[in-house]
């Protein structure tokens, strides 16, 4: 009985499989980055690759609000408002690191998580 | 096999470009399959705190609006003392008066109390005209006098509120106050929500109150209260509710003394405690947030009975950085910060 294919065509659907897998490969090791998220009243407005950040600078996503961001690091560093909860809460360096200035409805968390799916305060 | 002879003669040019249509379309399938069911995260503000989602299945970016509407509800239709017209805002506006509600917000407001009345008024949803006057986080947060505690406090009193299905009727000088219980309330309805949708699981916070919903094992850190960003240990569960109730979360420092938020409604001040939190994990969301409050105040040995009462556990973290699980957490709690001490 004749064969459909030939062991030719079968290295070349081999060739043509292998390499679209390669394409998913990037997906698969992307995840070791820090990298910081920014919500202004629930608005991603920033996302922040925390490892790759050269030289320290700061930016106000809101009125009455400035983050300051360095290498590996991000935090609030101004807030008018009269706690000042989200600028003592200092910096964040750790994945599922969340601070946040409530009344101006302003977010910071560093995307995924360490070793836990959830914080419960 | 005339058909194998026709494909044996295909041009070979032919059946690689096949063969690559193949592989594409069985690409982007596989791709847009492993698209709906990963997962979807976001994180924003709402009823008044930090709200993060994680779900985990198809649809989650819908799925997750859907969420954050029905918070939304929660606080601006049901709950919320600040929102005009929501039905807390309109009993509080007419004491003395049986106000029409919703029956999830009747329900609330009884099982509110049933928690009152259980652990002996420390815990009471009538504490509002005394919260607005420390007013934690607020524009007004200040230390009020003595008189003025004293002034109000024979108003909280959880027994002077009447609940039937669709009414709510407060006393003269009462004013309900629903912010102990309110994220866990919430995460109650969301549990609700989710169970009408084509969500696998999910791990929801709602300003530290979590709802775990579906079959997965999820890993709960619970926070250091010497350090807020970091955890002290984590719990493994599945499917559940978890509320933290600690001295960090809201406070201020006068006269080099701390004052927390976690009011002791028999006193009107901040309940003088051993405690720096305590993390009550149980099937509701309310229960969770209720007993947390109420664990906090009232100490470990006095709430094991209330704890149990309710079928839920809790972890004690003690001011000298001693803690201590009750039994149906032991095997699942690991501690991560060895600064910590688990009492046996």
């Amino acid at each position: 009985m004749r064969k459909l294919f030939r062991r030719a065509d079968i290295i070349i659907i081999i060739a043509v499989l292998f390499l679209s897998f390669l394409l998913f490969i990037p997906n698969l090791f992307n995840n070791d980055s820090l990298v910081a998220s920014v919500y202004v009243d629930g608005e991603q407005t920033e996302e922040i690759n925390l490892d790759k950040v050269e030289g320290d600078y700061a930016f106000s996503p809101k009125k009455g609000t400035v983050i300051s961001v360095k290498k590996g690091a991000i935090c609030f560093s101004e807030a008018t408002c009269r706690d000042k909860i989200c600028v003592d809460s200092g910096w964040l360096t750790a994945k599922g690191q969340t601070s946040a200035c409530l009344p101006e409805r302003v977010v910071i968390t560093i995307n995924g998580t360490d070793k836990t799916d959830m914080m419960t305060y | 096999m005339k058909v194998i002879d026709k494909l044996r003669n295909l041009n070979k040019r032919a059946l690689i470009a096949v063969t690559v249509c193949i592989t594409l379309i069985v690409g982007i399938v596989v791709f847009d399959a492993v698209r709906k069911s990963s997962e979807y995260s976001t994180t924003t503000v709402a009823m008044g705190t930090v709200v993060t989602l994680r779900l985990f299945g198809p649809d989650g970016e819908e799925n997750a609006q859907l969420v954050l509407e029905n918070i939304d509800e929660t606080e601006k239709a049901l709950l919320s003392r600040n929102e005009k017209n929501s039905d807390v805002d309109r009993i509080n506006s007419a004491p003395g008066t049986a106000v029409s509600v919703s029956y999830e917000t009747a329900e609330i407001i009884a099982d509110s109390l049933a928690v009152s009345k259980k652990c002996e008024g420390v815990f009471d949803i009538t504490v509002g005209e005394i919260t607005k006057l420390w007013d934690f986080g607020g524009e007004n947060q200040r230390l009020p006098s003595d008189e003025e505690i004293k002034e109000r406090l024979p108003f909280v009193t959880y027994s002077n509120v009447k609940v039937t299905d669709t009414t709510v009727t407060i006393a003269e000088g009462q004013s309900l106050d629903l912010g102990a219980i309110g994220k866990g309330a919430a995460c109650d309805r969301i549990k609700t929500l989710l169970s009408s949708t084509n969500t696998d699981s999910a791990v929801i916070s709602v300003g530290g109150s979590l709802l775990l919903y579906g079959k997965k094992d999820f890993t709960i850190g619970i926070t250091n209260p010497e350090n807020s960003q970091n955890s002290m240990g984590s719990l493994e569960l599945s499917e559940t509710f978890v509320s933290t109730s600690g001295n960090y979360e809201k406070f201020f420092v006068e006269n080099d003394k701390k004052y927390h938020h976690i009011l002791d409604a028999t006193t009107g001040y901040p309940a003088d405690s051993r405690l720096m939190s305590v993390t009550v994990v149980c099937d509701s969301g309310l229960l969770s947030d209720a007993l947390s409050t109420a664990c906090y105040i009232r100490g470990y040995q006095q709430s094991l009975e209330l704890l149990s009462q309710y079928n839920a556990q809790a972890v004690f973290i003690f001011k000298d950085k001693t803690v201590r699980i009750t039994d149906g957490l032991k095997d699942k709690f690991t501690l991560t910060d060895e600064s910590f001490v688990v009492a046996e």
